[in-house]
């Protein structure tokens, strides 16, 4: 047994196999779910690279799977990576019918980790272009709801993820040829330059994020809350593991300024848009791309804290999405039009999802006591350290945002009719309060989460 | 071999031409077949890096990409396009030949590639990218992906010879093409 073949293999070949009894919701979710927390269970508890005595039995779980001459390696500092992003999965493959979500949404989003896990685990990873195309085109259909043809959101969204190719895999020989020179700095330009637009249109760094919103706008919520989830954390770490990688790479610093330039404008430009939008899914958009921009700031610190910032900012990041694209799934499936004027006095009538929305925008927009502060503020304190005009262009940004959050909050409480009834299901509801308890655990007592995910950066030990 | 290293310049005409085919037809038999001649074209110039054999993958890939989206077209319609229309999009496929043809000799100085690989590229890359960006038609839209992506191929080709990328370009191909054909069926069921 080798743990590519347990992390990668095994969960699309069930994601595979589930695929055709899609309809059976209750049992796909089920085994699928069941897989995703079973897999991220196992990366907690199995050792990697050693022998394991059980009894009179003993066996190695190794950490390569070759093919055709190249490696994928699952190893023990990769175990904090799989944990989350199993339990990720397995978490939000549990909320398909809360969510209204289609029955193949657990398949496709089984099939749909395997893969982000097999981009992270390829030598050489420049391979990682290729396979996360290969999640795109698995989320096309996805994404594609029965009754909407593809809009200009999705394809956008598929013509910017494919260009991203060439552009990484030429930033990949570009980045070789360094290498195989070492003074060479007219190759360092380059490989700097096709590898900055190559992240910049995988993470729809302004100007290339125009599919973001539009997506948002064209599909379910909470399958767009899981792609966008998934497919920016795992381009963060291909990022870091460039960065890891290659020396001259960390310490060049146009990589560093520009990092930091970028990191900026993602926030001032989805603060401005998001105090100006009305509606709450092209909100989640504006917030993910906000997100993005956060990360980039982190890593641009250049320095151990930035990169246990980066890490610690994953999980209250994946909680507050989760729990946006759950609140609007469930406004959406009881027919409430998720704009400002439609949720026009919801908080009467749907107390627990507008109180979740609400504190999943404020938790995202870094509002103290809340899950995104403590990691949002050592990063702005560290930021002003070093550039003055990007930390007031991130604070105009996050103000701008959070804006758009007191704007929602006002319309949500908006009513003339004094009656309170709770129109959510209780399952629903149950699923709300637990991640809104795990927001406000996380802000209250930090150190509890925060801690522990600082283990998810240990593969990158040239960065820390 | 020989004939193909020699006469690579053919090759380089033909994506030319299938590539202006692909920018001003709207009719699926036609844009299919001159993505079929495309990607012959492509699999030449591929070989002039790669072993034949190698090269023929995309070939074989293309053509059943083609032929995925073939199947889609059943029952169709297409957008119906004006003269002024097509002749915009020829008109900057011509600005985007004249860049292509001034641009290649300083970039292969810097590649180090054979000329005709580094113009098939530009060729492809270029038009196909003004095919993306002129349509919101899913199969303009895939079919301009994948002559971009075609081009890359040609390029990365010459840079590097790795069995696993090649399989895995020829999954992304086929994805693409499959995705092409599912966003269409969809579209269809919705406006049918």
């Amino acid at each position: 047994m080798s743990a590519p073949i347990l992390w990668i293999v095994f969960p699309a070949l069930i994601g595979t196999v589930l695929l055709p009894f899609w309809r059976k919701s209750r049992l796909v979710i089920g085994l699928a779910a069941g897989a995703c927390l079973l897999l991220g269970l196992l990366a907690w508890q199995t050792p990697l690279g050693t022998v394991v005595r059980i009894g009179p039995v003993s066996f190695q779980i190794s950490t390569v799977l070759e093919v055709f001459g190249r490696r994928f390696v699952v190893n023990a500092t990769d175990r904090p990576f799989l944990i989350l992003i199993y339990l990720f999965g397995g978490v939000w493959i549990l909320g398909t019918r809360p969510a209204g979500a289609p029955g193949y949404f657990p398949p496709l989003g089984l099939i749909m980790i395997a893969l982000m896990v097999a981009a992270q685990a390829v030598e050489p990873f420049l391979y990682a272009a290729l396979i996360i195309e290969l999640m795109v085109l698995i989320s096309l259909p996805l994404l594609s709801l029965p009754g909407r043809g593809a809009g200009p959101g999705m394809q956008r969204y598929l013509v910017f993820q494919t260009l991203a190719i060439p552009i990484i895999l030429m930033a990949g020989w570009a980045a070789g040829l360094v290498e195989a020179n070492p003074p060479g700095a007219h190759w360092v330009i380059q490989a700097v330059l096709f590898l900055g637009l190559g992240f910049s249109i995988w993470l729809a760094v302004f100007p290339f994020y125009t599919w973001v919103p539009l997506l948002a706008q064209e599909t379910s919520p909470y399958l767009f809350g899981f792609l966008l989830g998934l497919l920016p954390v795992g381009v963060l770490f291909i990022f870091l593991g460039f960065l890891d990688t290659y020396a001259w790479l960390r310490d060049s610093l146009l990589v560093v300024d520009g990092l930091r330039l970028t990191g900026g404008i993602m926030i001032l430009t989805a603060g401005i848009w998001a105090a100006f939008q009305t509606d709450l899914s092209r909100l989640l958009g504006y917030a993910i791309l906000l997100e993005n921009g956060y990360a980039l700031l982190a890593i641009s610190l250049h320095s151990t804290l930035g990169v246990e910032l980066f890490a610690a900012g994953l999980i209250p990041r994946l909680v507050a999405i989760g729990l946006w694209a759950l609140a609007l799934a469930i406004f959406q499936k009881s027919g409430v039009l998720t704009t400002l004027a439609g949720l026009s006095g919801a908080l009467r009538r749907y107390p627990v999802a507008s109180s979740a929305l609400v504190l999943a925008y404020f938790s995202l927009g870094g509002l103290p006591l809340l899950a995104s502060f403590p990691v949002r503020q050592p990063l702005i304190e560290a930021l002003a350290g070093s550039s003055l005009a990007v930390t007031g262009a991130a604070a105009l940004g996050n103000l701008g945002f959070l804006l758009g959050a007191y704007r929602l909050l006002a319309v949500l409480v908006r009513s003339d009719d004094p009656a309170w009834m709770l129109s959510e299901r209780r399952i629903d509801a149950v699923m709300l309060i637990v991640a809104v308890a795990f927001l406000i655990v996380i802000g209250f007592f930090p150190g509890i989460v925060l801690r522990n995910s600082l283990g998810l950066v240990q593969v990158f030990s040239h960065l820390r | 071999m020989t004939f193909l290293n020699d006469y690579a310049i053919l090759a380089v005409i033909l994506l030319v031409i299938t590539a202006l085919v692909l920018l001003a037809h709207f009719n699926w038999r036609w844009t299919l077949l001159a993505l079929g001649v495309q990607y012959l074209a492509a699999a030449w110039l591929v070989s002039l890096s790669w072993p034949l054999p190698l090269a023929a993958i995309k070939l074989v890939v293309g053509w059943m990409a083609g032929a995925v989206l073939a199947t889609s077209q059943a029952g169709l319609r297409e957008p119906v396009e004006s003269l002024s229309g097509r002749l915009f999009r020829l008109l900057a496929a011509g600005l985007v030949l004249v860049a292509v043809y001034t641009v290649s000799p300083p970039v292969r100085i810097w590649l180090q590639v054979q000329q005709p690989v580094l113009l098939g590229t530009f060729v492809l890359v270029g038009v196909g990218l003004v095919q993306i960006s002129m349509t919101h038609y899913p199969l303009r839209v895939v079919v301009g992906l994948l002559t971009v992506l075609a081009g890359f191929e040609i390029l990365y080709a010459a840079l590097e010879l790795s069995v696993l990328v090649a399989g895995l370009l020829a999954v992304v191909n086929l994805g693409l093409a499959l995705s092409g054909a599912y966003l269409l069926t969809t579209e269809s069921r919705d406006t049918g």
